[in-house]
């Protein structure tokens, strides 16, 4: 028999008691029954355990905005952040096994609202006031929203409106690693199917910076974006619309300055248009240089081809200034060189032409030592790479054989130094980088590792190694281009000697091929009579002057290298002018390696002449 | 009329006098008290808020509950947590709801401690699993609110579903 007003009866501290034995479903269903239970039991409710929290996440992401308004009025929730709450599974040691326990996050309101498109939560919780320089927060929470806002409801960017009106774009405060957390970029940065051209402009007009920076520099990365650069990183949409808006609204083409090295130049619109032409061809190329940007700009990066791990760390990492057509070098895929590629058999080259014929220098690239200085740490500055030497440090020498591309890549640049005079230093070059390649390659040669990164076989038969590099550079060289092997032995004693520092180790190969082809290694450069020994022997004097050899101690690895010349035949007793080669490198000398003066005794040379 | 040796007389709310063992009238705190404090009860003891029919049923209670232990503070929080009610107290309560709200007001009133908790209890069982509907059907609650409004406080309250 149902009785009449039975709940009502009942005073509150007995209603409290019964709900007591409730759980928070019944007792979220009798408060929806009438007004008056409503009005005495949500109080209630929102006075259990985590109620306000998990009632506060429901209303932000379905858009209940009276609940909202509601919950912070009523019920002091705070307005601008929840605590999300997930289970982990974390490794008890204790226990010896794995345990699941409760984690919780504070997570931002505007970002549960911006992810589902709710803009009239969003706008709520702007009203009430809530904020995004929350200190504690979920790493993502910022990313995210910014993620959200960025995308359209309805065809409008509502809450990218909002966003900016309230001034939260002002609060932003990036944090290390993560995505970018600025509107601008992520909007740009994203590739959407359609350029983003309404919301830039929106946004230019709104107060955003069309110059600002992915700040902080990230470390795990080192790479920062502009919104330039980063419209032309992504893949979805043609950029080239967003990028003369961005210029019109005072975006700069020649990106920011920034006073550290980074491991890409990902700031700098020429150099990722020079990356980018796997995908966009020459076009962004042509849109930078159009727009005044400089082929030959230099920004100072992270030097691989020296780096060797966790050493390096230690030590501090090696850098050197890069122009755009050493970035084009590195950005080249392994695909680029694929005889099936999309690109074509030669596409890697026609970029690197349209670059040199757009005025880009490469090999020896521009001569940067003014800049250098610049930078805290002038010891950690070495200089730039040549294009050659980063085709074959990546690649090696192998690839020649099964890839045109990578064969008419490979002869350019060999023809391109040759034209301007250096072919034996790009023999050097070429040698040292296919050293270092075989090195990397085989040290390592087996067990998974190699398996895991699939690296070919090449590199680890010496023999393999001397024929691979005498097909495709010795022979091009002497056969093809036809230097005489007399002149590129000289100069190709010349510059090894210069590159020499003390990582490297000394190689016959290209000598006995050469005195094979029948070089001669004595026979005067000049008219005066000098040999390649004697320049050496000067360049070496000049090193050991100017106390180069106590920065780069290179001295062992010279004064091997000299001592592989004379097993080659090479003859320091020869005079010309009055001096022996061992007489140019050692006279008037305050301070040599005993190595060299140990070894400069057996050889013959007498000290007598140097106190003289 | 006096009390008989270990015999307590109540009168209740209609004037019905009913005689109950000291012990058994003891399980009431207020009784307890009251009777601590006077000493030896000599005369009748009026409860003025409860009719014989609930009185009956509250001493009835009390009788098969005399030799419980008392409840100890500690194990409040579990008590709290379960709505487990034994064989005999379910038997007991089951009587119409005009009759089990009379005995829980009596039984507050008494300050009878497991009594009420049982009624409680029992009234929360009454609520568990039901929809909003079933609720109103069952404790003849009327709606008051507006479809629009019954339909925003149910999407706003699903976040507490199943929890």
């Amino acid at each position: 028999m149902p009785c009449q007003a039975s709940l009502d009866l009942l005073p509150q501290e007995l209603l409290d008691e019964i709900v007591q034995h409730l759980s928070l479903t019944s007792l979220a269903r009798l408060a929806s029954c009438n007004k008056t239970l409503c009005r005495r039991f949500e109080p209630l409710l929102y006075s259990r355990d985590d109620a306000c929290n998990q009632a506060m996440i429901w209303a932000c992401t379905r858009g209940y905005v009276s609940a909202i308004r509601r919950l912070v009025s009523n019920y002091r929730v705070p307005v601008s952040t929840v605590d999300i709450h997930f289970p982990s599974r974390t490794w008890s040691r204790r226990e010896n096994k794995w345990t699941c326990i409760d984690r919780s996050a504070k997570v931002l309101t505007l970002t549960l609202a911006a992810s589902r498109a709710q803009v009239n939560a969003f706008r709520v919780l702007l009203d009430l006031g809530a904020r995004i320089d929350i200190p504690g927060l979920r790493r993502e929470s910022v990313p995210r929203l910014i993620n959200g806002i960025t995308q359209p409801v309805d065809g409008d960017w509502k809450m990218l409106r909002l966003f900016y009106n309230a001034q939260l774009h002002t609060q932003v405060i990036q944090e290390g690693r993560g995505e970018p957390a600025l509107p601008l970029l992520r909007l740009v940065g994203r590739a959407s199917p359609t350029p983003p051209v309404d919301p830039v402009r929106l946004l230019l007009s709104l107060g955003a910076d069309p110059n600002i920076l992915q700040q902080p520099y990230d470390l795990s990365r080192r790479m920062i974006y502009t919104p330039l650069t980063a419209a032309m990183s992504q893949h979805g949409y043609d950029p080239t619309e967003v990028l003369e808006i961005l210029l019109k609204h005072g975006a700069d083409i020649h990106g920011p300055e920034l006073d550290r090295p980074v491991d890409r130049a990902r700031h700098i619109p020429i150099f990722v248009a020079a990356e980018s032409m796997a995908t966009y061809g020459t076009k962004l190329v042509q849109w930078c240089l159009i727009h005044g940007a400089d082929i030959n700009q230099s920004v100072i990066v992270f030097d691989q081809l020296h780096y060797n791990g966790w050493s390096s760390w230690s030590t501090g990492r090696l850098y050197y200034t890069a122009t755009p057509a050493l970035a084009y070098m590195q950005s080249l895929h392994r695909t680029a060189f694929e005889t099936d590629s999309k690109y074509g058999p030669v596409y890697p080259l026609q970029g690197l032409i349209y670059l040199f014929t757009h005025g880009a220098i490469i090999d020896p690239p521009p001569d940067r030592t003014q800049r250098q200085q610049l930078y805290p740490n002038p010891n950690k500055s070495v200089a730039p790479p040549w294009c050659i030497e980063l085709l074959v440090w990546r690649w090696g020498l192998g690839k020649a054989e099964k890839s045109s591309s990578f064969r008419a890549m490979l002869r350019h640049l060999i023809q391109h130094s040759v034209c301007r005079g250096h072919a034996g230093e790009v023999l050097a070059r070429c040698e040292t980088a296919y050293t270092r390649w075989v090195g990397a390659h085989s040290v390592r040669s087996n067990g998974l590792l190699r398996k895991w990164k699939k690296w070919p076989s090449e590199g680890r038969d010496p023999t393999e190694v001397q024929c691979i590099m005498r097909v495709h550079v010795l022979d091009y060289l002497t056969k093809e281009i036809k230097i005489a092997p007399t002149t590129l032995l000289q100069q190709y004693i010349i510059a090894r000697g210069e590159l020499m520092d003390r990582e490297e180790q000394t190689t016959y190969t290209v000598m006995e091929y050469l005195l094979a082809e029948g070089a001669e290694i004595n026979a005067p450069i000049a008219d005066d009579g000098c040999t390649a020994l004697h320049r050496l022997c000067q360049t070496y004097h000049g090193f050991i002057k100017a106390g180069i050899s106590q920065t780069v101690d290179g001295s062992d690895a010279r004064s091997e290298f000299l001592r592989v010349l004379v097993r080659m035949g090479a003859d320091g007793s020869i005079v010309v002018g009055g001096q022996t080669a061992w007489d140019v490198l050692l006279v008037h000398t305050m301070w040599y390696s005993d190595l060299l003066l140990v070894w400069a005794r057996i050889v013959g040379w007498k000290e007598k002449q140097t106190i003289a | 009329m006096a009390a008989a040796g270990n015999l307590l007389t109540f009168v209740s709310a209609d004037n019905v006098h009913i005689e109950v063992e000291r012990d058994v009238a003891e399980r009431s705190l207020l009784i307890k008290n009251m009777l601590e404090d006077l000493g030896e009860a000599t005369e009748d003891i009026p409860i003025p808020n409860v009719n014989e029919p609930v009185l009956r049923k509250v001493i009835e209670w009390c009788r098969h509950h005399k030799n419980d232990p008392p409840a100890s503070t500690e194990d409040e929080d579990s008590r709290r947590k379960t709505t487990d009610i034994d064989e005999w107290d379910q038997k007991f309560t089951q009587v119409d709801q005009e009759m089990l709200f009379e005995i829980i007001l009596a039984a507050n009133y008494l300050d009878i401690k497991g009594l009420l908790d049982v009624g409680c209890k029992t009234v929360a069982n009454m609520i568990k699993g039901k929809s909003p509907e079933e609720i109103r059907k069952t404790f003849n609650i009327q709606n008051d609110f507006t479809p629009e409004e019954e339909d925003q406080i149910r999407r706003e309250n699903e976040w507490a579903e199943d929890r």
